[in-house]
């Protein structure tokens, strides 16, 4: 993984103490609140992140000014924070190598539409790690559920990392597989080109709203099986449900705490009832360090761990 | 007399070149700023339609004025941070009005930057006018009053 962009993107001293410090593969967040200290997510740990390392006191953390984050919007926009203005509003910003950075501010609003984001506050650097064979477990159990399965898990613990396994892998069996990546990240396309390993037969949509996508992919490239990551919302059901309907297998993933919060959510009772995805996969806690994976069936009834 | 015709000829010539030399300054200066002008509404148009990064807004154009194409390089060698560019044909003022437009150009949410640029241009514009007035107005006449101005001072030392 290619970390030069960040020495562009973080201020200094940010930069510095992580780099001197940290092995840079075990980071996964880099949280910058401004006047408050910046905190790093390391593998299992949440540290406070000083200029001699990190720990879980935030006495002499190094701290951020409400500048340095607009100089990280700034930067990591490549000084054309225009040209990233509709990404902006939805809250993230790509600055490629499959970094984001999710951002939180002052909302400008004009007509009752969202505009742009002004007075950065905060923000969340999230760093994209590939585990090869991760979903190995259960490609053969998403095969014969006829690839229309749905992975859940809490944030930050490996839905996007398995979905870009299982489009290499799913790959790999020669099926057609077509990335939905709304927000850039399972593919991490740049200049055309996926910056992470999603296989050789992976085509990839990038940037465009799961409805869009979803329509052009299956008008135009008829994949065998589309992936994309975090449902939210009636819309995005509405697109799955019409996808499946044209007999293409639909690979999704959502937030959740685990069962019983997942079934609470507003759009769970539609899938179970209209019996959309075979399987319902929820990932631990511990995932990305070698945690089981629970699978479910269509009915929501827990079928193996 | 044969000596006076001779300074007579180099007066008139020494003369028309400062005429000259005025006449292309204020040319090069025109140019800059109908440059500058055209990358201001190039940029306009990329805004509604391409929304490419300021690097490759950069990059892409192509200045007409040698006096743009040094700003150009100035900016982009200096990673489009603030600039320090200077030119003799322009003045200070001129100078730091079109750098600190490049150095604040690509920092605004887009309606912002639209807003932005838009004022650029119309002020680019109105000072782009009162250039080409000026070179209207002294361009081709500086080479004739050069001229003269050399023909006259051959007379005072006849």
């Amino acid at each position: 993984m290619n970390f030069d962009c960040l020495k562009t993107i973080l201020p200094r001293k940010v930069y510095d103490a992580i780099f001197d410090n940290f092995n840079v593969d075990k980071i996964r967040e880099i949280r910058l609140r401004s006047t408050f200290p910046v905190t790093l997510q390391y593998a299992d740990k949440r540290l406070f992140l000083r200029a001699d390392g990190g720990g879980r006191e935030y006495e002499n953390a190094i701290t951020v000014t409400q500048e340095e984050i607009n100089g990280i919007i700034i930067n990591a926009s490549q000084r054309s924070v225009y040209a990233y203005n509709d990404d902006i509003i939805k809250g993230f910003l790509s600055p490629g190598y499959g970094i984001r950075i999710g951002v939180c501010g002052e909302v400008v609003t004009s007509k009752n539409n969202v505009v742009t984001l002004k007075n950065y506050s905060s923000i969340n650097i999230r760093i994209p790690h590939e585990i090869s064979g991760c979903s190995r477990s259960i490609i053969p159990d998403i095969v014969s559920s006829s690839c229309k399965c749905m992975i859940i898990s809490p944030p930050g613990c490996g839905k996007t990392t398995i979905l870009r396994d299982i489009a290499k892998q799913l790959s790999a069996l020669q099926y057609n597989v077509l990335i939905v990546d709304e927000r850039n990240e399972i593919a991490c396309v740049r200049n055309g080109v996926p910056e992470m390993d999603v296989g050789k037969t992976t085509d990839v949509i990038s940037c465009a709203t799961k409805a869009h996508a979803f329509e052009s992919a299956i008008r135009s490239m008829r994949p065998d099986v589309i992936i994309t990551d975090e449902i939210f919302g009636k819309e995005d059901v509405d697109v799955i449900i019409e996808a499946i309907g044209c007999g293409i297998g639909v690979i999704a993933s959502a937030h959740s705490d685990g069962k019983d919060v997942f079934e609470k959510r507003s759009f769970t009772e539609r899938l179970i009832k209209n019996k959309i995805f075979n399987r319902y996969y929820f990932l631990p806690f511990d995932f990305p360090s070698g945690g089981k994976i629970v699978a479910y069936d269509r009915n929501l009834e827990k079928i193996y761990v | 007399m044969s000596d006076k015709l001779l300074l007579t000829v180099i007066f008139a010539v020494v003369g028309t070149l400062i005429g000259m030399i005025i006449n292309k300054s204020l040319l090069e200066r025109k140019k800059y700023f109908e440059d500058v002008e055209h990358f201001l509404s190039e940029f306009i148009s990329n805004l509604n339609f391409k929304r490419e990064t300021i690097k490759v807004v950069f990059t892409n154009y192509l200045p007409s004025s040698e006096i743009l194409k040094k700003q150009i390089k100035c900016h982009i060698d200096n990673n489009f941070q603030s600039l320090n560019f200077s030119s003799i044909l322009l003045s200070k003022t001129e100078v730091k009005f079109t750098n600190d437009i490049f150095s604040e150009i690509g920092l605004h949410s887009i309606e912002v930057e639209k807003t932005f640029v838009n004022d650029c241009f119309e002020k680019i514009k109105s000072v782009r006018e009162k250039v080409e007035i000026k070179y209207k107005k002294l361009g081709s006449a500086s080479i004739k009053l050069g001229f003269l101005c050399g023909l006259m001072l051959a007379v005072l030392f006849w």
